[in-house]
């Protein structure tokens, strides 16, 4: 990854077309203005909605009190930790924040390193109702894949892990296709994933 | 991580053993491990700055054994 933006491509479900999206390494204070005054009222706006109408929290989006204001503040100046936005026709689509100083748990590559996904959230307006979208797909995937090519630049084979919201499990398992190492009892419960080099590799070849 | 710098590292016998040990180990060069190492430290060292402490912990027994800091 340099400091140029990569040029990447999502697609717009509401004509077909495959469009550019800009990567960009780093998280800028732009960014975060974007998140607070685009993302913000359409989050408060559902979680209200499903508040009033009496939907469990379980079931609300989970990834809701996210505040990646914090996030940032909390990497800055950091080596190993790495933050990145992605953006398509002036509007902020997703963001992640990675983090390069963990080891693989996978039995084939324990001790490795890995890069290890801390964070991912695409816009509102891209996620399923309760939302309005997805006006845009696959965010997801491009940022996934930028973690893996992270991994390979680093020599770390691209192997990457992360601990997976119930609601995403689905994605990691069945479109990264991930290994699904289980849940873990001293991160929330949360379900673990990881990519071995040949997982990766796949994932990178795709079509 | 676009432009880099070049260093002449000198180093014993047993600090390159061991480095080159950490290589193999973890699959990757030792440019990599040296990056590694010092992602590592500065992190340790930014949160033992902010009063936090470091700790290793046995899996199996659950005994903690605090890593000190000086």
């Amino acid at each position: 990854m340099t400091d140029q933006p990569q040029t990447m491509h999502i697609k717009k479900n509401t004509t077909g077309a495959i469009i550019a999206a800009e990567v960009h390494q780093s998280i800028q204070d732009t960014d975060l203005l974007d998140w607070q005054k685009t993302w913000q009222p359409e989050v408060n706006e559902v979680i209200q909605k499903l508040g009033s109408q009496g939907v469990p929290s379980k079931n609300w989006p989970q990834s809701f009190h996210w505040n990646w204001i914090n996030k940032v503040r909390a990497t800055e100046g950091l080596l190993g930790q790495e933050t990145f936005s992605l953006r398509a026709e002036g509007q902020l689509q997703g963001l992640m924040h990675l983090d390069l100083t963990k080891s693989a748990r996978h039995a084939s590559q324990s001790g490795k390193p890995i890069v290890y996904v801390e964070y991912l959230e695409t816009a509102p307006w891209n996620r399923a109702p309760p939302f309005r979208g997805p006006l845009f797909s696959g965010i997801g995937s491009v940022l996934t894949a930028i973690a893996i090519n992270r991994s390979f630049e680093e020599e770390f084979k691209g192997r990457i892990g992360l601990h997976s919201l119930p609601q995403s499990e689905d994605f990691y398992r069945n479109t990264v296709k991930m290994t699904d190492l289980g849940n873990d009892l001293n991160y929330l419960n949360l379900r673990y994933f990881e990519t071995t080099p040949e997982q990766a590799i796949a994932f990178a070849e795709r079509k | 991580m676009t432009s880099k710098r070049t260093m002449t590292l000198n180093l014993s016998d047993l600090e390159m053993d061991v480095l080159e040990t950490l290589a193999t180990r973890k699959d990757i060069s030792k440019t990599g491990v040296i990056r590694q190492a010092l992602r590592l430290l500065q992190m340790i060292d930014v949160r033992a700055e902010r009063g936090e402490k470091i700790y290793f912990e046995n899996e199996r027994t659950k005994d903690k054994a605090e890593l000190m800091l000086l």
